[in-house]
């Protein structure tokens, strides 16, 4: 009788063998499971069975019964485990990807290229004290040529190559000047601001010249302001911007609104002094004009240049910018092409 | 101005240049105002060049178009040259080219064999030499104003070719630099010495100028002082070779010698002086008054000008024969027939000058200088050596003394106060007396010590730009140099913001741009009327009275315009995806038309895509009025930590159903977003839905709106999704709010999910799909909300008729 019932649990043990060795899922292994060990399993019958049996018998069946479940639980399990792990090998060979393929991007947008100048130009005048200030780009004569000394047919005003505009009296500004007298009509000295905007010239269109380009502008008024004082915060400027061996010369110029005038040269980026065609072998290539402010611009806006004086200074975003970048063609910052635009790493 | 080095040499002490080269005179210039632009040579190099003269000319045996000369250079040698020019004359002086020469361009001249004949160098045509307008490829150039005595020099040497061309960018208040003996002061004041002119050496024969010409001046503020010389029995030709050549380095045409003296003069000196045919001034008469406007006169280049009141006219007895200070009239030019000449030099008044040429458009050599001002000492001193100069080259009588007059006495001198305090205070560094006054010295001015600390400087005839203190200030300052100016640190600053709030504002409106994926644009600011087809508010465009462009004479109502264009023109190039913005003014004519109405704002404009193209996308979405609207969002909140709202618009420039107004916080408009009106966009040829938006920069020139800590419940929260069919024209956003205000117990949240439109439903109504979302501080049950939403449906088709799909 147990030797028939051992023959019985061997011939279950060898058909769920067969069946494992056939599975090919953790589902059939679990299937091959409730099969033999369910609760309508072979096994679980056979263990039923043990109480018909003798009671002498019960012992010796039970332990057989009980040593073949372990075995097969042991040959399930492990058949499963090993299973899942080929499940889970297909799986991810299944789910590779190519990951040289370009990654999804948002396109977050960037700065553009005077932006990216101005804000550095800016940042560096910010950190010496100026603070930001701005005006009108449609201006009017006073604020314009006026207040600055610079009268009806003088010729300084007919070399700005003016746009006028209808209804008369008003005009596109020129430089950001105007911004000065608006500045000090608005407050006492001390006034210290520096003024980016764009400015307007009828000039026509080509690779160096634009009708409407980008200047900025610096005034300090105080007690006690020299043309040292200016020779010392340009010469910081350029030091801060172009690097601190980069060499700088003032030489005496002429603008209506600053006497003491005076034109500021750096030594030329691209020959570093040697002298190239970009500076007409000079070594020098000019950054910008400034000067001492003209008493009439101060008894122009009602200060008193006996108790007061300053400096002023002004340039053109767009060429220090085609010099920084190499940029060929002025038109180029206008047309925004966005294979343009992109090139700066102006982005955040 | 072209500035000869050769010339500054003549007017200056001999010797004062020995230590300035022309390249240090160029950087010393530079340093004290005058910059020096460019250095080179005046003229192209060549040597072995001498005058010749041709002592006989026969045919050549085996050629009909050249010529076998016999040269001479002086001495008693001949040469034989072949020479092909037809102009070739006996007894004529030539350039020289000799055997063993070099010609301009490394053109290397030997012993030749021409046909057979030996040719010992050759006879020179003026490009030849590399001295193009003096004469022509066609023919060798006889050097004009040589003889006997030149044979043999080199022709270099003789026409003082080894010279170096100076190109000074001159201020515009240095009217007075604008001629060598400027030029010469300031190079004087450099190194302490005084330019004078050469002496002219003339005889004076027969009637007295004044007796034959008289001289009425009935525009005294126009041209106050007006003289003349006269010089008779005139051959008019050629100026010396020399004269012209140098003439020509300096860029301006030789003529004939009685032109090229008054021009030689003028570029000495600074003072234009005109010439005329005194044949055909009629009765010996000169009129300076003032046109009439409208009045048209024939200028000598043959045009015809219409003149205004501003211009001063030069007339004889019976009309117009020159536009005073800009250009003479050609009738009375001077031509190789003329015998007698008339020679003018006065004083203009520069801003009459400067306006006349440029209602003429006519800026000339003299229009130029005039109206920058010219030395009115120099008048005389000019005329007398340009009428000296007319009778020697062209071998006439000059008459004695000055025809002219003069409308009101010349202003004294002015005399001017410098204190040291001032000029230290200005330039930030001490000066002693002795320095202030040897730099003022220097340029001309006469000195005096007031006290110990004030000069009292009395300024030169030519200096007419310096009437103030700060001009002297300024001067000084110039002459010791700025390099002598030390660098003083600013003073200690008092604490200030250095970032106000509304560049802060900007700054982060560029930022959440950015963000959003919109690049950065700078767009021109000028429009045509058409910008916007139909739509465009032409009324209200603000016209540049003198545009560059006649198309685009209008400034940009709106940025998007411009900014719009932008991203039309990179579709057109091919780009899939363009978000642009733009900070930048626009400007419209304020109501009354007196005014413009300028303002900042912000501008976006899309087109494209939605994403950047992926290679896993095969039909990408494109760019349409919500990603627009869901940017605004994004952007405003990030930038001024406020909620926009949308409503309906109906801007002309906009799809009539895809656009709406945006208000800000405080439910003022503040700008407004759309898809471009299809006709605006076929016209520009964009060729994709296009879409813009624009805001006013006021709601973010204010520090963002920062909310403060609000309790969230955090027990779980209740959903209950409504679709409800309402008219079309009752908005989502007034669904939305209806229910908001309905005063739910523990209403979170209102979101639209869905939005569906089609024949299940009623012709004019909609479908929306609402999510609400319950939320207390407490668990709510099923129940209650439940009661909740059945109150909110009853209250909806009661008051507004909203039923349940
Ligand atoms: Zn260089």
């Amino acid at each position: 009788m147990i030797d028939e019932l051992r023959e019985r649990l061997e011939g279950v043990r060898e058909r769920v063998d067969r069946e494992l060795e056939a599975a090919s899922s953790p589902e059939d292994a679990e299937e091959i499971r409730v099969r033999a060990l369910g609760k309508k399993g072979v096994l679980t019958a056979e263990a039923k069975a043990i109480g018909s049996l003798p009671v002498e018998a019960r012992p010796e069946a039970g332990q057989l019964v009980n040593r073949i479940k372990d075995a097969i639980e042991e040959a399930i399990s492990e058949r499963e485990a090993a299973l899942a792990e080929k499940a889970l090998a297909a799986r991810l060979e299944s789910e590779s990807l190519d990951v040289t393929l370009p990654g999804r991007r948002h396109g977050q947008g960037v700065r553009h290229p005077l932006s990216i100048v101005t804000d550095e130009l800016l940042d560096i005048f910010r950190r010496m004290g100026f603070t930001v200030a701005r005006g009108p780009e449609a201006e009017d004569v006073w604020h314009n040529f006026e207040a600055l000394n610079i009268p009806e047919g003088h010729p300084a005003r007919e070399e700005m190559d003016t746009l006028y505009l209808e209804p008369g009296g008003l005009l596109l500004r020129t430089h950001t000047s105007p911004v000065q007298i608006r500045v000090m009509e608005a407050r006492e000295p001390p006034v210290r601001v520096v003024v980016p905007g764009r400015v307007f010239r009828s000039d026509t269109p080509d690779a160096s010249h634009s009708p409407y380009f980008h200047q900025i502008e610096g005034l300090w008024v105080d007690e006690g302001i020299s043309l040292a004082h200016l020779k010392w915060a340009l010469t910081e400027f350029v030091h801060q911007f172009y690097g601190p061996d980069v060499g700088v010369r003032f030489r005496p110029s002429y603008f209506q609104f600053t006497e003491p005038s005076a034109e500021l040269d750096i030594q030329c980026v691209l020959c570093g002094g040697a002298g190239c065609s970009a500076c007409k072998r000079t070594g020098w290539m000019e950054l910008l004009g400034c000067g001492v402010v003209d008493p009439a611009v101060l008894e122009a806006v009602g200060v008193d240049p006996e108790r007061w004086s300053g400096f002023a200074w002004g340039m053109g975003v767009e060429r220090i910018a085609m010099n920084k970048y190499a940029i060929p063609d002025i038109r180029l910052f206008f047309e925004n092409d966005v294979r343009f635009l992109r090139q700066f790493g102006g982005g955040a | 101005m072209r500035v000869s080095y050769r010339w500054l040499e003549a007017l200056l002490p001999e010797g004062a240049l020995a230590e300035l080269p022309p390249e240090e005179l160029a950087r010393r210039l530079t340093l004290q105002g005058m910059a020096v632009d460019e250095v080179r040579p005046a003229f192209a190099g060549f040597e072995g060049v001498v005058l010749g003269k041709v002592v006989e000319v026969v045919p050549h045996p085996g050629a009909d178009t050249l010529r076998l000369c016999t040269v001479t250079a002086g001495g008693g040698e001949r040469r034989r040259v072949v020479c092909g020019a037809p102009n070739v004359e006996e007894g004529a002086v030539y350039g020289y080219a000799t055997v063993g020469s070099r010609l301009p361009g490394d053109r290397r001249i030997g012993r030749a064999e021409i046909r057979g004949v030996e040719s010992e160098g050759m006879l020179c045509s003026a490009p030849e030499l590399g001295l193009d307008a003096l004469g022509s490829a066609d023919g060798i150039w006889r050097v004009p104003g040589t003889g006997e005595t030149d044979l043999g020099r080199d022709l270099r040497e003789a026409l003082d070719l080894d010279d170096t061309i100076l190109d000074v960018d001159v201020t515009s208040n240095r009217g007075d630099a604008f001629s060598h003996l400027g030029i010469a002061r300031e190079v004087g004041a450099m190194v302490g010495v005084a330019p004078s002119l050469p002496e002219i050496e003339v005889t004076e024969e027969g009637e007295a100028a004044g007796d034959r010409v008289t001289v009425r001046i009935e525009d005294p503020d126009g041209c106050p002082r007006y003289l003349a010389r006269l010089v008779d029995r005139l051959q008019v030709g050629p100026a010396p070779g020399w004269m012209q050549a140098r003439l020509l380095a300096l860029g301006v045409r030789p003529v004939n010698a009685v032109v090229d003296a008054t021009n030689w003069v003028m570029l000495e000196t600074g003072q234009p002086l005109h010439p005329f045919d005194f044949a055909k001034v009629r009765g010996g008469e000169i009129v300076v008054r003032r046109a009439v406007e409208g009045e048209s006169f024939v200028t000598l280049d043959g045009r015809t000008r219409t003149l205004g009141s501003e211009t001063t006219m030069i007339c004889d007895a019976e009309g117009p024969i020159a536009v005073g200070g800009v250009m003479g009239g050609l009738e009375s030019e001077v031509a190789d027939g003329t015998r007698s000449v008339l020679l003018e030099s006065a004083w203009f008044d520069p801003a009459r000058i400067g306006r006349t040429a440029r209602r003429l458009g006519l800026v000339s050599e003299a229009s130029a200088r005039f109206a920058r001002g010219v030395d009115p000492e120099i008048v005389d001193v000019a005329l007398d050596r340009a009428a000296g100069w007319i009778a020697r080259l062209g071998g006439g009588r000059l008459a004695p003394g000055r025809a002219g007059a003069e409308a009101v006495d010349r202003p004294e001198a002015s005399t001017i106060e410098l204190r040291l305090v001032r000029l230290e205070g200005l330039v930030g560094r001490p000066f002693s007396p002795e320095e202030s006054r040897r730099a003022l010295t220097r340029l001309g001015f006469e000195v005096e010590e007031r006290d110990e600390r004030t000069l009292a400087a009395r300024v030169p005839s030519w200096r007419f730009d310096v009437g103030r203190e700060v001009d002297l200030v300024e001067e000084v300052a110039r002459v010791v140099g700025y390099d002598t100016v030390p660098e003083t640190p600013l003073p200690t600053l008092p604490v200030a913001p250095s970032v106000r709030a509304e560049e802060a504002g900007l700054d982060r409106l560029a930022q959440a741009s950015r963000a959003a994926g919109f690049d950065e644009a700078r767009t021109p600011s000028f429009v045509s009327r058409e910008v916007l087809g139909e739509a465009t508010p032409v009324d209200r465009l603000v016209e540049i009275r003198n545009p560059i462009s006649k198309a685009e004479r209008f400034l940009r109502p709106f940025v998007f315009t411009t900014l719009g264009a932008a991203v039309a023109h990179n579709v057109a190039r091919g780009a899939d995806r363009v978000k642009l913005f733009e900070i930048g003014h626009a400007f419209l004519l304020g109501e009354s038309g007196e005014a413009v109405d300028e303002s900042r704002r912000l501008a976006l404009a899309a087109a494209g895509q939605r994403e950047p193209l992926h290679w896993s996308e095969t039909d990408p979405p494109a760019y349409d009025f919500f990603d627009l609207k869901g940017d605004v969002e994004e952007l405003v909140a990030r930038a001024g930590g406020w909620r926009p709202e949308f409503a309906p618009a109906d801007r002309s420039w906009l799809h009539p159903g895809r656009q709406a107004e945006i208000h800000g916080a405080d439910d003022e408009p503040v700008g407004f977003c759309g898809e471009l009106h299809p006709r605006i966009v076929e016209e520009w040829g964009v060729g994709r839905r296009l879409y813009v938006a624009e805001l006013e920069l006021a709601p973010f020139e204010r520090p963002p709106v920062v909310g403060t800590y609000r309790d969230f419940a955090r027990e779980p929260a209740v959903e209950r999704d409504l679709a409800l069919v309402v008219p079309d024209e009752d908005h989502a956003a007034e669904v939305v709010g209806a229910i908001r205000e309905a005063g739910l117990e523990s209403l979170a949240e209102v979101t639209v999910f869905d939005r569906y439109r089609g024949a299940q439903l009623p012709e004019g109504r909609y479908s929306l799909g609402v999510r609400l979302v319950f939320q207390a501080g407490r668990t709510l049950t099923d129940e209650e909300v439940d009661r909740e939403v059945d109150r909110l449906i009853e209250r909806l088709e009661r008051e507004r008729g909203w039923t349940l799909r």
